[in-house]
């Protein structure tokens, strides 16, 4: 078995998205953001009140995680929070969610009020925020949920910090939680890789980051290889069988719940098919994992792992001794 | 090698992974047994001059072609990519021993099924040997459904003919916008009828069909729903007013890991009208296709060995004799996007042994004028060489400037090149050159010139912000004559005359001429590409053809010679700049 990891190193730092404060620029473009929210609602009041509307902003997402992987069209995406002094009876969600999208809803941008956040989309820009909004609800905090047209919407139990910290939580020695945020990086690398971009068909980064999370209750210094066959094998077998009626099949069902609250399943949003689908790949992953880890030849097991990760995974070079082979390629034209 | 030198080849291997061999379909044909990720049978066929070739090998278990990668439609297994391969023909059973190591290697490769986007990434060459030709095509094919072109020719004989089928020949495939190159090669010929087909671009790759199976109408059927929800809007609105006909082609595309999408270009044929293949399905149509012959840019360019990232710099070549000519020809073959070539000479046959360009750019005929005393029109040599490259190569745009280099020194196409360079030969008007580029904030240029009677040639690369050519005239003690690079003695009698005075011209010789072209090329070729920004010269050294007296640099260099120039100390035009 080839030691691949001088090559998983290379990839991962290709591959990752330094955190807020080493990225300047990212972090300046959130504040801007925050600061014109505030100063745009300075004058509001929370209704029947004469208590001005404010709140606090929170990293969320994988910036706060610090699992994020540079995005293939360098669409960057600024994950924030805006928890605010009001509790669940004080605001309706729908209407403060709304009052936070009109409020920033300016020429320059695109501003759109989806389920679980409002996002801004600026035009010439190659970033977008998606900004969630929650109610502090005397320390209770709940997020704003819902489509803006939609019947369902609430304030539904919400952890974001919690959440961000179980995650940071995964070990106390630097090492370890160091290959964990690799691993789940290649994962995310994986999923671009492996799935369309379009649609609900790829399982949900906060999905691959959980299941490692949960995964990761080993250590391989020199392999992190090693640590991601693990991790493959533990979603794999996290996977649970159903009878579609509809299709007349067996088909593979995933549940895992949000560690905090709301605790609900990360995967709610795919179908039947598309969990089969998720299933499948990772069957294939695993099996080209522990391939790449069979492999004798480096240069090979750098091929599979190209084609599991995509081609910023170093090509090793096909070293032979070309003495004493009976044929060698030469590389000679004419 | 006879059969039986072959058997008894055969009969020394002694590998772990052999099971089992046996004789095949003929003498030189043998079938194998071998152990991977599971058994893989196959045959390999030595009649190709086996040892001084490799054998073909092919994969007899039908049921993995179209899943397995590096395995195509015919079943050949593609052991290996490369043809320059170098065996070692003493011991053929080692030779045999590591191909079947090989193969077993490449199956079990193939086998891993996150490998298999190796296949969809070879899907056109997996089909190839079906499909009925090539089509031209300077599309580039997107992920977009777009109505785009074709250029045909109707078939007026044949089975399909006389059997009332009334069909096409594809020849060339345009986007919407009819966009080509209109002065390559015979391009324009090759447009006459012109039909709108659609592109229809999966959203992911597919796999072939099973079992080795060739295309059919129902594979084909089955994966156009593979399209994105926009595309399949446009798909539908398509249809909507499509009625039915006795052919349809469909340009189908889909995404492979890198680069250019696979395409194959689809054609369908049925004696009566029938609706669109992609409307309704049916088994009653002849489905033939032809894959690419891609001719747009980028894919051309790096087939070609040459750099899209040159495809937006402009270079000015100012003298278009000897070297200027065959410089212009390199770069344009380099991938160079914008060429100014700049002289007042015309043509003449005087020039064809030693000009890029020979007898088919000269005029013999008299031209028809209405004056009494009518005369020869010979052709300029910037005319001629622009006719040339555009007719060579598609993408690249030539500006002739039948001018004298003084006229055109604030011309835009000047002041605004990467790179200026000149080959007029002359020493005297390169260093007054010199001195008019450097006024003119020109930064990048480059002074080419052969010495005589193919005793060699110099290529100078000049950042002229930090030295320039005066440089290499100037000593300690100031400017002199002669260039620090001279290989030959200053004041010799060189010039040589055939016919009297006005006959006169230096000895030098096409050779001369592509050496130094290639010293000058190879420096514009790091400066545009950022390699080496530096003032350099390079030199070449011949042995010469004449009894001329050479240099003490000439016995000092090798036969390749560059060094860095630095700043003279007491270089007039820079200090004056």
């Amino acid at each position: 078995m080839p030691n691949m990891q001088k090559e998983f190193d290379t990839f991962h730092e290709k591959i990752k998205l330094k955190k807020y404060d080493e990225n300047k620029d990212l972090r300046d473009k959130r504040d801007l953001l925050i600061d014109e929210l505030r100063d745009a609602l300075k004058d509001e009041k929370i209704p029947g009140t004469d208590k001005s509307l404010t709140f606090r902003s929170i990293n969320q997402g994988s910036y706060a995680m610090n699992t994020g992987i540079r995005p293939k069209h360098d669409d960057y995406d600024i994950d924030v929070g805006v928890i605010f002094n009001v509790t669940n009876e004080e605001y309706e969600s729908g209407t403060l969610k709304k009052l936070v999208r009109d409020k920033l809803n300016k020429s320059n941008r695109t501003v759109k009020y989806k389920r679980p956040c409002i996002t801004v989309e600026y035009k010439t820009e190659d970033y977008h925020v998606d900004l969630a909004v929650y109610s502090d609800n005397n320390s209770d905090i709940h997020i704003a949920w819902g489509k803006e047209f939609s019947d369902e919407k609430l304030w539904y139990k919400s952890e974001p910090e919690e959440l961000t910290s179980w995650v940071a939580d995964v070990s106390t020695d630097p090492d370890k939680a160091a290959q964990f945020r690799r691993c789940v990086r290649f994962l995310k690398k994986w999923k671009e890789k492996q799935f369309n971009s379009g649609g609900n068909g790829a399982p949900p980064s906060i999905g691959l980051t959980i299941q490692t999370r949960k995964a990761f209750n080993f250590y391989d210094k020199k392999s992190d290889l090693n640590a991601l066959i693990t991790v493959a094998k533990y979603i794999k077998d996290s996977f649970c069988d159903e009878y579609d009626h509809a299709l007349s099949k067996w088909m593979k069902n995933i549940v895992v719940d949000l560690p905090v609250a709301p605790y609900k399943n990360v995967y709610y949003k795919m179908t039947l098919i598309q969990k089969d689908k998720f299933h499948e790949k990772v069957d294939i992953l695993l099996e080209a994992l522990e391939e790449a880890e069979r492999e004798e030849s480096a240069h090979k097991a750098s091929k599979i792992l190209r084609n599991v990760f995509g081609d910023e995974f170093p090509l090793v070079e096909d070293v032979k001794e070309a003495r004493v082979m009976p044929y060698v390629t030469s590389g000679n034209n004419a | 090698m006879s059969h039986e030198e072959l058997e008894e080849e055969i009969r020394k291997i002694s590998i772990q992974c052999l099971i089992s061999c046996e004789k095949g379909a003929s003498e030189k044909v043998w079938n194998f047994s071998l152990k991977g990720r599971k058994i893989w049978n196959v045959s390999l066929d030595f009649s190709y001059d086996f040892p001084n070739r490799l054998p073909f090998a092919k994969l007899l278990d039908k049921d993995d072609v179209g899943i397995l990668a590096h395995v195509n439609r015919a079943c050949t297994v593609c052991v290996e990519e490369s043809d320059s391969i170098v065996i070692n023909t003493s011991n053929p059973s080692k030779v045999i021993e590591y191909f079947l190591e090989e193969i077993v290697k490449t199956l079990d490769h193939a086998s891993v099924r996150i490998n298999q986007v190796e296949l969809t990434d070879e899907y056109e060459g997996y089909f190839q040997h079906d499909a009925i030709g090539d089509v031209n095509s300077f599309y580039v094919a997107t992920d977009k459904f777009e109505i785009i072109t074709l250029s045909v020719i109707p078939i007026r004989s044949g089975y399909l003919y006389r059997q009332n089928h009334h069909y096409h020949f594809p020849v060339l495939l345009l986007n919407q916008r009819n966009e080509y190159p209109t002065h390559f090669s015979n391009v324009k010929k090759a447009i006459s009828t012109i039909i709108n087909i659609i592109h229809l671009p999966l959203d992911t790759p597919v796999l072939p069909p099973s079992n080795a199976e060739k295309l059919t109408a129902k594979y084909i059927y089955s994966i156009f729903d593979n399209i994105s929800p926009e595309n399949k809007s446009a798909l539908n609105e398509f249809l909507e007013k499509t009625n039915p006909k006795k052919e349809f082609f469909i340009l189908l595309s889909m995404p492979r890991q890198a680069n250019e999408r696979t395409q194959l270009l689809l054609q369908y044929i049925h004696k009566d009208d029938r609706p669109h293949p992609c409307a309704e399905y049916s088994d009653q149509w002849e489905l033939r296709f032809y894959t690419m012959q891609r001719n747009h840019r980028e894919y051309l360019l790096e087939r070609g060995g040459a750099k899209n990232i040159l495809s937006n710099k402009k270079v000015a070549i100012v003298g278009c004799g000897s070297v200027g000519s065959e410089i212009a020809f390199m770069l344009a073959k380099t991938g160079i996007g914008e060429l100014t070539l700049i002289d007042n000479d015309d043509l003449k046959v005087d020039n064809i042994y030693r000009h890029r360009l020979g007898g088919s750019y000269l005029n013999y005929e008299l031209e028809k004028l209405k004056t009494s005393t009518p005369k020869v029109k010979h052709n300029s040599k910037v005319v001629a060489l622009q006719f040339a490259l555009q007719k060579d190569l598609p993408y690249v745009k030539v500006t002739a400037i039948k001018k004298v280099f003084e006229k055109v020194l604030n011309e835009e196409y000047i002041v605004n090149s990467d790179l200026v360079i000149i080959a007029v030969g002359s020493p005297s008007l390169n260093l007054k050159f010199n001195i008019d580029l450097k006024g003119r904030d020109v930064k990048h240029a480059i002074f080419c010139w052969n010495e005589a009677a193919g005793y060699g040639g110099h290529s100078v690369r000049l950042n002229l912000d930090t030295c320039c050519l005066n440089c290499l005239y100037t000593y300690e003690d100031g400017y002199s004559n002669i260039c620090k690079l001279n290989l030959l003695d200053s004041d010799q009698k060189i010039s040589k005359n055939l016919t009297g005075c006005a006959g006169v011209f230096t000895p030098f010789s096409y050779l001369d001429s592509s050496q130094t072209a290639i010293l000058a090329a190879n420096q514009s070729v790091q400066l545009l590409l950022n390699q080496d920004l530096t003032s350099k010269a390079a030199s070449w050294k011949g042995k010469g053809t004449g009894s001329l007296k050479t240099t003490a640099r000439y016995d000092a260099i090798n036969l390749v010679d560059e060094f860095a120039i630095s700043r003279a100390e007491l270089c007039k035009v820079c200090n004056d700049k």
